[in-house]
């Protein structure tokens, strides 16, 4: 066993090791693994056998049976670039859409407090007026979504619940 | 029933625009008697958000940028969940004129899209070089796909009927040119009827077109891209982009 093959047995096995530590700590899930596994794996073996690579090459016609391995490592990182680059893009797809809920969302949000702030402003009146039901919650001009199948006008900066208020 | 404007939604887009939205907004619910107006902050820096809800705008707040096409995704989304038949986009910049909405919401009774465009005879904007040829080979192209003739595919200002609305919210594409060029493309593809109706622009309110040459030909290679890739991606079915079949 020569130098170059300890160093290349070595690296192998410490590259798998990484691989399944990854995993083994959930930085990695299987599918992103699998990959590296797989790698580290085939450098362990083919540096424990070399003459593998070099019946490989034989068969396959080529010269020089380091240009297989070459070849070899290259495919597995183009087809792990691949993966990234489609995953990455469904992540960016799932992301946008998060946002748009998320704007969505507060935008309702901030019209349920709206219409629940003037409610309790109308029963707040009612009660310290005792003037019955007549003024009392008056509903903001825009019905929620869902609620009402006929767009609304959009509320105005102030509900109409000023000239109320002033009278004691 | 209520009025077609009474049932439109105008869209604005908005990104670090404090210093025109306020107006914009205004001039929209002056000259668009009846219709909702929402400002899609896309991750401003600045005031965009107050500045437009003190305008009397809804406003939907994203969270980052994610671009034109992500901002009036969320307002399709929107005017679909609030009943909204016909959504206009029109931009923050003041570019557009409000009293053009009408007519636009009006040939929405007969088509899904309308774009307002640009060149159709009204008007006095003119771009020449790399930038108009883009232009033209975009405005070829499209025409094609769609079975009518469109001069001006890149325009922002554009309606969109109920069919259009229920295919928007849920396939506006977000990439580079993608709220414009490949919209169009997808909804042709999908059968909707695009028409275009002439309007006039106005100056923006601030910045100007860039005209370098060689920002012209980056722009014209990256058009004439995106609308390839746009003619060779497959018709959307219901399957969102990020569900790996």
């Amino acid at each position: 066993m020569t130098a170059v093959q300890i160093f290349a047995i070595l690296a192998s096995t410490l590259a798998t090791l990484l691989a399944l530590l990854m995993l083994r700590r959930r930085s990695f899930r299987e599918r992103h693994a699998a990959w590296w596994v797989f790698a580290g794996v085939s450098g362990v073996v083919l540096s424990i056998f070399p003459g593998l690579v070099d019946s490989a090459a034989r068969l396959l016609r080529i010269a020089d049976p380091v240009n297989l391995v070459f070849f070899g490592s290259t495919l597995i990182l183009f087809l792990v670039g691949v993966q990234l680059s489609s995953e990455i893009t469904s992540l960016e797809a799932r992301v946008r859409r998060l946002a748009e809920e998320s704007a969505l969302q507060a935008e309702r949000m901030h019209l349920l407090e709206t219409t629940l702030d003037e409610l309790e402003r109308g029963l707040r009146r009612e009660r310290l007026g005792g003037r019955g039901g007549a003024t009392a919650a008056a509903p903001s001009k825009r019905a929620l979504p869902g609620t009402e199948p006929e767009p609304q006008l959009q509320p105005g900066p102030s509900p109409a619940d000023g000239t109320q208020e002033d009278r004691p | 029933m209520p009025t077609a404007l009474e049932a439109t939604l105008v869209v604005m887009p908005a990104f670090n625009e404090e210093a025109v939205v306020g107006d914009v907004v205004r001039e929209v619910l002056a000259s668009v008697p009846g219709a909702g107006v929402v400002v899609v902050n896309d991750g401003s820096h600045d005031a965009t958000r107050e500045v437009a809800e003190r305008a009397g705008a809804v406003v939907l707040d994203l969270p980052f940028n994610l671009g034109v096409g992500g901002a009036m995704r969320t307002g399709f989304k929107f005017a679909q969940r609030s009943g909204y038949r016909y959504v206009v986009q029109v931009d923050a910049d003041g570019q557009h004129n409000p009293a053009d909405v009408p007519r636009i919401v009006e040939a929405l009774a007969a088509s899904d899209v309308v774009i307002g465009a640009r060149f159709a005879g009204e008007g006095d904007y003119a771009v020449r070089g790399p930038r108009a040829w883009a232009m033209k080979v975009l405005a070829w192209g499209i025409s094609g796909v769609a079975g009518t003739r469109l001069t001006d595919t890149t325009s922002g200002f554009r309606g969109s009927g109920p069919r259009a609305i229920d295919f928007f919210a849920d396939h506006y594409p977000a990439e580079y040119l993608g709220d414009t060029i490949e919209s169009l493309v997808m909804a042709a593809k999908a059968g909707l009827r695009i028409e275009q109706v002439p309007v006039a622009m106005r100056p923006r309110a601030g910045g100007v077109p860039s005209h370098h040459p060689l920002k012209a030909g980056i722009y014209l290679v990256r058009a004439v891209a995106a609308l390839l890739v746009a003619l060779a991606r497959p018709r959307s079915e219901h399957i969102l982009e990020d569900e790996q079949p």
